[in-house]
């Protein structure tokens, strides 16, 4: 048995004061990106889906075109070589919308968050610096796939491509890649709205690829058009494209709604985050 | 210094912490002892804001602990293995922590040397035994050189050598100056580890003293007589009003006198006596005795019902009474 010593004054030890600082999160978080396996994979996934399908849709038109029968018929309604070379961007938005998932909704399901907001207790730098970390690394990993996708591409469209000189094209692979961070940052902040991945995805996966195909069966009287035009996932499709869509927003109105989309969410996401207990 | 106040938890209808005040002082290892269940861990989450108290507050050095500038370097908190994420490697884990606070590798290092986790440092945190996880969470609550150091039972999973560092770590850290809370729901570990108690059941504050007065507090729970003249001995405690139970090996236990009692008795009636002692309360004891009430699974105990404490100050000092709890107490100590 301990001897009772409350009375005893002791001198209470002065640490080293060791701050957190906004240089310190964008660390912490670059660090932790990089160190989850399933991250680096998820990235990797998407650089293989931008490149390959890029490739392979371009090799599939340049096949088409060359067919004695089919191909002066398609040719005859436009080529867009630009397009078949990005094919590969639309698959990759749920990719990237995963890996802004995984970023926040891991921690939460493998108890980490407890020592992320431990460490960093005001919270907000963390979701702060996650969402930095994320843009920028999304940013460079698939602007290059974009480029490299637009160029492997059109080397084998060979002179039926495109070039990047060409009227628009530059606006549609920077189009491109924004909203690849576009989608990775509203996947963060779903994330951090529902805290569990499996969820997570499958609402992004929905909210991408599902609901798009619901409104158009909304009747124009109950302005399906503008619904259509307005949703989230097409918003954004005329800042992909080289020639306008005429059915969807144009592209700075487009871009617009699109970042509108991606902000509400982000800050839906940091309110909760914010509030709720871990 | 940690200082709770009023400090109230509820989720939903059930109250997981009731108006709980206490204080973590420096220089000392406090001991929070309660059941499963009773809000150990809670209290310690509404320490760091990873919980929101919905009444009260709890503060670390004066400031609740998200107004810290440094939080690594004002409460090292070892919460449970599980807030390490399974798919990063140790060494990563503790370097992304470092790097918020701006913390250099070499910290890095010493800690991981300190706790015994170089030769896995590289590992994934999710292959970790329960053992090499609370290692790592260790680690990283001493990342910071932390002023205050808070330990979520810490022995978890531990083997005989880790829990005889743990104890001696703890010690060590209390006698820098520091605050040390450690909670746990072994009574011995911290009859061994403890200057100070925190005792709480079901949310309630049922104990804030040294470890010593909490014994003291509960009743001696016999006195251990052996005589060779067993007749004269039983009419003896007969006479003075006690109780004899004979334990087997020749010795007796008397409940209902003190031992100054017998022996004075012994003497003025000339009754040999070769052993005499009070059987003391164990730790566990004093704790069974003012949790019983409190214990989350006592059958029939809804929430709220009837008051937690019985505080063993107000009982007379006759006969104990013999409660099947305690009854159960004696039997496995025994």
């Amino acid at each position: 048995m301990s001897t009772p010593v409350v009375d005893r004054p002791s001198p209470q030890y002065r640490p080293v004061e060791h701050r957190v600082s906004a240089a310190g999160l964008l660390r912490a978080e670059w660090i932790k990106f990089w160190s989850v396996r399933s991250v680096a994979w998820t990235m990797v996934a998407a650089v293989v889906a931008i490149v390959g399908l890029g490739v392979l849709l371009s090799w599939a038109l340049r096949d088409v075109l060359a067919d004695p029968q089919a191909g002066p018929a398609v040719a005859a309604q436009g080529v867009d070589a630009t397009a078949a070379s990005l094919q590969g961007a639309q698959m990759a938005w749920l990719i990237v919308a995963a890996v802004g998932v995984i970023v926040v909704a891991g921690e939460y399901s493998t108890g980490m968050v407890r020592t992320s907001f431990t460490t960093a207790p005001r919270r907000l730098g963390v979701l702060a610096a996650k969402a930095a970390v994320l843009a920028v690394s999304v940013l460079v990993v698939t602007g290059v796939s974009v480029l490299a996708a637009f160029l492997l591409g059109q080397a084998v469209l060979g002179e039926r491509g495109a070039s990047l000189g060409d009227d628009g094209v530059a606006r549609a692979l920077v189009g491109n890649v924004l909203v690849l961070v576009g989608f990775a940052l509203a996947g963060l902040a779903v994330g951090a709205l529902m805290r569990n991945t499996a969820g997570a995805v499958c609402t992004v996966l929905a909210a991408i690829f599902v609901v798009p195909l619901l409104l158009m069966a909304v009747p124009e009287s109950w302005g399906g058009d503008t619904l259509r035009e307005y949703w989230f996932s097409n918003a954004p499709t005329n800042l992909t494209t080289v020639s306008e869509v005429p059915s969807y927003l144009d592209a700075w109105a487009g871009t617009g709604v699109f970042a509108a989309w991606v902000l509400v969410l982000l800050a839906l996401g940091a309110l909760v985050l914010k509030r709720r207990d871990v | 210094m940690i200082e709770a106040r009023g400090l109230r938890k509820v989720y939903g209808r059930k109250t997981a912490v009731h108006d709980l005040s206490f204080t973590v002082r420096p220089g000392i290892v406090t001991g929070f002892l309660g059941p499963n269940g009773s809000g150990k861990s809670t209290t310690m989450r509404m320490v760091l804001g990873l919980d929101r108290p919905t009444a009260g507050q709890v503060l670390v050095d004066g400031r609740p602990f998200a107004q810290h500038r440094a939080p690594l370097s004002s409460v090292g908190a070892l919460l449970d293995a599980k807030a390490v994420h399974t798919g990063r490697s140790a060494l990563n884990h503790l370097r992304a922590m470092a790097a918020t606070a701006g913390i250099g590798r070499a910290r890095v290092d010493e800690v991981i040397d300190l706790v015994g986790l170089r030769e896995v440092a590289a590992k994934r945190a999710g292959g970790f035994s329960l053992g090499m996880g609370q290692r790592l969470g260790i680690a990283s609550a001493l990342l910071g050189d932390p002023a205050n150091v808070m330990f979520d039972e810490p022995v978890n999973g531990l083997d005989p050598d880790g829990i005889l560092w743990i104890r001696n770590l703890m010690k060590s850290l209390a006698a820098e100056g520091r605050s040390v809370f450690v909670s746990s729901h072994l009574m011995s570990e911290m009859a061994l580890t403890a200057d100070h108690l925190v005792v709480i059941g079901r949310g309630r504050l049922i104990a804030d003293e040294s470890v010593q007065a909490f014994v003291d507090r509960v009743r001696p729970r016999g006195v251990t007589v052996r005589s060779p003249q067993v007749a004269q001995l039983t009419d003896l405690v007969r006479d003075a009003g006690g109780e004899l139970v004979a334990t087997g090996d020749g010795a007796f236990e008397v409940r209902g006198l003190s031992a100054e009692r017998i022996g004075d008795e012994a003497l003025r009636r000339g009754v040999a006596v070769h052993e005499l002692h009070t059987v003391r309360a164990s730790l566990e004891e004093a704790f069974m005795q003012l949790t019983a009430d409190a214990v989350e699974y006592a059958a029939h105990a809804g929430p709220g019902a009837g008051p937690v404490l019985d505080l063993p100050a107000d009982r007379p000092a006759g006969p104990a009474p013999s409660t099947r709890e305690q009854r159960e107490t004696q039997e496995v100590s025994r």
